[in-house]
């Protein structure tokens, strides 16, 4: 075996076999040269043992799990926005599923004529839909419904880039 | 709690106790610290950095399987944070094994004169902050978290034998360094 710093290396991370690890030692005992390369790795690697970790900030834990609070807070903050959005549309789609079934409901009635009653209260309810459903109330309705989307578009973005950036702080 | 291992603890803030994790910061902060500021470089980034990963570590641990240890899983999330910071920043450009460059550099700048400045440790200390990030990795997760080279291995994707050379040529350039100063010792 032809010495040399690998072999030493591997000598200190016991890597050898038996019979190589025989032959480093009688290199090293043998030879003046060989003994001090072999205590200068020893050295160098006792050094390395010796070597302490660096510290943080003292507040460096708190820190963290504040972060961590805040995120879990915007987190929330953003299921609850999601949940108002969601309930809002569906509000809105129930309505018109109503609005829809309503219709359906008076010609049945109007048809039948059953009840003179339900049918006044009906028309009332009618009049009332039909002056939002009209022409200009779809317009209006169309346009504030856009701007609730676009509004919530937007703060949902700005909810995600924020925390985006926030993580990646 | 204090006392508890790394898998109670985690199975205790999968659990809900969220407030736990900061035995688990206690527990890595340092040396995952160590291990980033001999990285980048620099102390303000290596910070910033570790507070990414234990936030990263935190969103992920329910992806976090018992199988392997926490330690080799974390301080992968750290080594490839502290990558992608390097090369976002561009301060510095690593392939491969190449290195050797930088620590023949580091042994150059070593002079006679800068050794016999500061005592052997402190040597040692500045010398290990200068090496390249992953022989700087290597040494941190071997010597300061007394892994295995298999276990270096997992945690920093590489092959043994890669880490077995980053390892050898860190140590190597450390003998050299103490081989001048025994040699300026002899002199003088």
């Amino acid at each position: 075996m032809i010495m040399n710093d690998e072999i030493l290396n591997r000598f200190i991370d016991g890597d050898l076999s038996a019979t190589e690890r025989d032959e480093v030692l009688r290199a090293v005992t043998s030879s003046p040269e060989w003994k001090k390369k072999y205590e200068t790795l020893k050295k160098a690697h006792e050094l390395l043992i010796a070597m302490k970790p660096e510290e943080v900030s003292n507040n460096f834990a708190s820190l963290v799990m504040s972060k961590l609070n805040a995120q879990k807070l915007r987190a929330r903050q953003q299921k609850n926005f999601l949940t108002i959005i969601i309930s809002f549309f569906g509000i809105i789609i129930l309505s018109i599923t109503g609005f829809v079934f309503y219709n359906i409901l008076l010609s049945v009635s109007q048809a039948t004529e059953t009840s003179s009653s339900i049918t006044s209260l009906s028309s009332y309810v009618k009049d009332l839909t039909n002056l939002l459903f009209s022409k200009n109330g779809t317009t209006i309705i169309g346009s504030a419904l856009s701007l609730i989307m676009l509004v919530s578009g937007y703060f949902l973005f700005e909810y995600q880039k924020k925390m985006k950036s926030n993580l990646g702080r | 709690m204090k006392n508890l291992s790394d898998a109670e603890i985690i199975e205790s803030v999968l659990k809900g106790n969220s407030a736990d994790y900061i035995y688990i910061i206690d527990r890595y902060k340092n040396k995952a610290f160590s291990m980033l500021k001999r990285m980048l470089k620099n102390a303000e980034d290596a910070e910033e950095v570790l507070q990414d990963c234990f936030l990263k570590a935190y969103n992920n641990l329910k992806t976090f399987k018992f199988e392997s240890k926490f330690s080799t899983w974390f301080y992968r999330i750290v080594y490839n944070t502290a990558l992608t910071k390097l090369s976002s920043s561009k301060r510095q450009t690593e392939s491969g094994m190449v290195g050797i460059d930088e620590l023949h550099n580091i042994e150059s700048k070593y002079s006679a004169d800068e050794i016999i400045k500061n005592d052997l440790s402190e040597n040692v200390r500045k010398i290990v902050s200068e090496l390249p990030a992953k022989n700087a990795a290597v040494i941190t997760l071997f010597y300061l978290e007394e892994m295995t080279c298999e276990e270096v291995s997992e945690t920093l994707n590489m092959t043994v034998n890669n880490i077995k050379v980053l390892l050898h040529r860190s140590r190597n350039l450390l003998k050299e360094i103490i081989e001048k100063q025994n040699l300026k010792q002899e002199i003088f």
